[in-house]
């Protein structure tokens, strides 16, 4: 996934996927060239991947998306429930996002919330497991925090700060103030940084939707100011609710430890007690919470990985003979 | 119904994965339904252009009356469940009475041999088997689960090989494998047609084997992008994505691709969903 993936260039490197598959001068020699020399379908298929350990799910979406496809960050999330009927799948249930949220220190001694959507600090499997081995003492270097983020390294932090990541991929990072007043051509892969303190000062809970407008963790997890009003006029129109949850950490973590944390979209079916008022002994891991980010590292995940394939070729709906 | 490939480097794990997808609605693809989808496909679908795992399984057993015969159970055998497979594979010792035979078949033991004869599973599942004659002539109704029992000598004398499509049509392991006469003709007709060849290759153990020591294999069914090189063993590109047909002799410890087929509600299914980029 490139870093500087912008929804113009995807659209054009479908157009050369297709491209390819009719033209290849390597598949031409093949003998069946005749066979494949339909004109692809093309077309991006997401997919929904469970596993019940994160590093497992994140490596097949990741295997999934391919080169060519992606594994869906929040913004990405919440734009595909902004444009699904309720009853799509995308509102039934809860999802792991590609996204992650670090504080870390900058160079100067502020406090700051690097969020990073498309794949950060921990866009690897191996980076989850990295801090899921090191020594479970909570005063390990690499491991998870006594409220169960994961730590990151100080260069780590500074690098993230830059828009360098540990793969060597660049990304844009842009201030809070410049990403609220709007972006163009967001990138499918970047990062914001937003003033701990401002982070930290928003309500932690149930809140009304004119508020979570202007919410700056919101803004930032949803994409900007303008799909964030679109994905909470959605959610509540679908069942006229008042509330939303919105959810972090940062009234209860010692932000001189740089840390991480993965971001999860609330949901079950029908989006029941969204409003967190009727929270009996029915209140779990499938509650209609809105957007959290302070769940545990170490859990399990539903990423929705996306990825180009040639529906033409598929065998999903072949006759198997029943 | 929709179908979903599942590929794992290791056959527990696939089979795990694929009977996840099924759920108590779906099914496993077994070696006749993945052929009737082949017959029933463009050759350009993928169905035509890989190599599958099959959910059925070809077994060698005695019977009470001391015959050798071979019993081939389509939709969930005696390695039905992962779990039989695991157990397989614990016992990596030649003279183990529950790990691989040193030809990689899979060791059974005599209650499950004996059990499977009669269409008996040890989990209390049970389904029908039809004696080979009588399949041959033709079951009306198939269930998607049912075995076929075949004399050890006739399935041994059987094309072990490349053959012209004339052979196959009535060799015994092709007539069970794909699910009865008619459905073999079919799957051979659009085989032959794909590049108008002559020969198509179909490999069974049963020359190498000790037939006293009961045991099972799973079938694969090969495939390659562009169904190439299918008449006959190329010597220095042959290996497991050489469209070699239909293999018996495989080793039961293997990766797996199986096609898992489960009803889904594709109108609230987020794939075709725009996630905005």
């Amino acid at each position: 996934m490139s870093a500087t993936l912008t929804r113009r260039r995807m659209v054009k490197a479908l157009a050369s996927v297709g491209v390819g598959v009719v033209a290849s001068p390597l598949l031409s020699r093949l003998a069946g060239a005749d066979e494949i020399s339909k004109i692809a379908d093309i077309r991006l298929q997401a997919t929904i991947i469970f596993e019940p350990h994160i590093p497992t799910a994140l490596r097949r979406a990741l295997n999934y998306a391919g080169d060519d496809g992606f594994v869906a960050s929040m913004p990405q999330l919440l734009h595909a429930r902004t444009n699904a009927s309720y009853d799509n799948i995308i509102w039934n249930t809860w999802f792991t996002a590609n996204s992650e949220e670090s504080v870390v220190t900058t160079p100067q001694g502020n406090r700051v919330v690097v969020a990073v959507h498309g794949g950060g600090i921990f866009a690897s499997p191996d980076r989850f497991e990295r801090s899921f081995h090191a020594d479970m003492n909570r005063f390990n270097a690499e491991g998870i925090t006594g409220q169960t983020a994961a730590k990151i390294s100080a260069i780590e932090a500074r690098d993230v700060l830059r828009g360098h990541l540990p793969d060597g991929t660049q990304i844009p990072i842009y201030p809070y103030a410049e990403f609220k007043r709007g972006i163009a051509d967001l990138p499918m892969r970047y990062g914001v940084v937003l003033d701990f303190e401002m982070a930290k000062s928003a309500k932690r809970g149930y809140e009304s939707f004119d508020v979570l407008k202007d919410e700056a963790n919101m803004i930032v997890r949803a994409g900007g100011v303008e799909p964030l009003a679109a994905y909470l006029d959605k959610f509540k129109n679908r069942l006229n609710t008042t509330l939303m949850g919105n959810w972090h950490p940062y009234l209860r973590i010692d932000p001189d430890q740089p840390q991480t944390r993965i971001l999860f979209l609330a949901g079950n079916k029908g989006g029941m007690d969204s409003e967190g008022i009727d929270q009996g002994p029915g209140w779990g891991y499938d509650a209609e919470y809105g957007l959290g980010g302070d769940a545990s590292m170490v859990g399990m995940a539903r990423y929705v990985a996306v990825a180009p394939r040639d529906v033409s070729t598929s065998l999903r709906n072949l006759d198997f003979g029943l | 119904m929709e179908a979903e490939i599942i590929f794992e480097p290791h056959v527990p794990t696939a089979l795990r994965r694929a009977l996840d997808y099924a759920g108590d609605d779906g099914f496993v693809a077994s070696m006749p339904q993945l052929l009737q989808a082949r017959a029933n496909a463009d050759y350009d679908n993928i169905i035509w252009n890989t190599w599958f795992t099959s959910y059925t399984e070809e077994s060698v057993v005695t019977t009470p009356q001391g015959n050798h015969v071979v019993v081939v159970v389509h939709g969930g055998g005696i390695f039905a469940n992962p779990a039989r497979f695991e157990k397989v594979y614990a016992h990596v010792e030649r003279a183990s009475p529950e790990g691989l035979t040193g030809q990689l078949a899979g060791k059974i033991s005599q209650i499950e041999a004996h059990n499977v004869l009669d269409g008996k599973l040890l989990d209390g599942t049970e389904f029908p088997v039809f004696p080979f004659d009588e399949f041959k002539r033709g079951i009306a109704h198939l269930p998607v689960r049912y075995g076929v029992t075949l004399d050890f000598e006739l399935a041994k004398h059987g094309t072990r090989d490349y053959d012209s499509f004339e052979i196959l049509k009535d060799d015994p392991n092709m007539i069970v494998r794909a699910g009865g006469v008619e459905a073999n003709t079919a799957y051979l007709d659009k085989f032959r047609d794909r590049h108008n060849t002559k020969l198509m290759g179909t490999f069974h153990p049963y020359k190498t084997i000790d037939p006293d020591q009961p045991q099972t294999r799973i079938p694969f069914l090969a495939g390659n992008l562009g169904g190439t090189g299918t008449e006959e063993e190329d010597s220095d590109l042959y290996g497991y994505d050489s469209d070699y047909g239909i293999g018996g002799y495989a080793c039961i410890h293997n990766m797996a691709r199986y096609v898992a087929v489960a009803p889904h509600d594709v109108s609230t299914s987020l794939r075709s969903l725009d996630f905005g980029i």
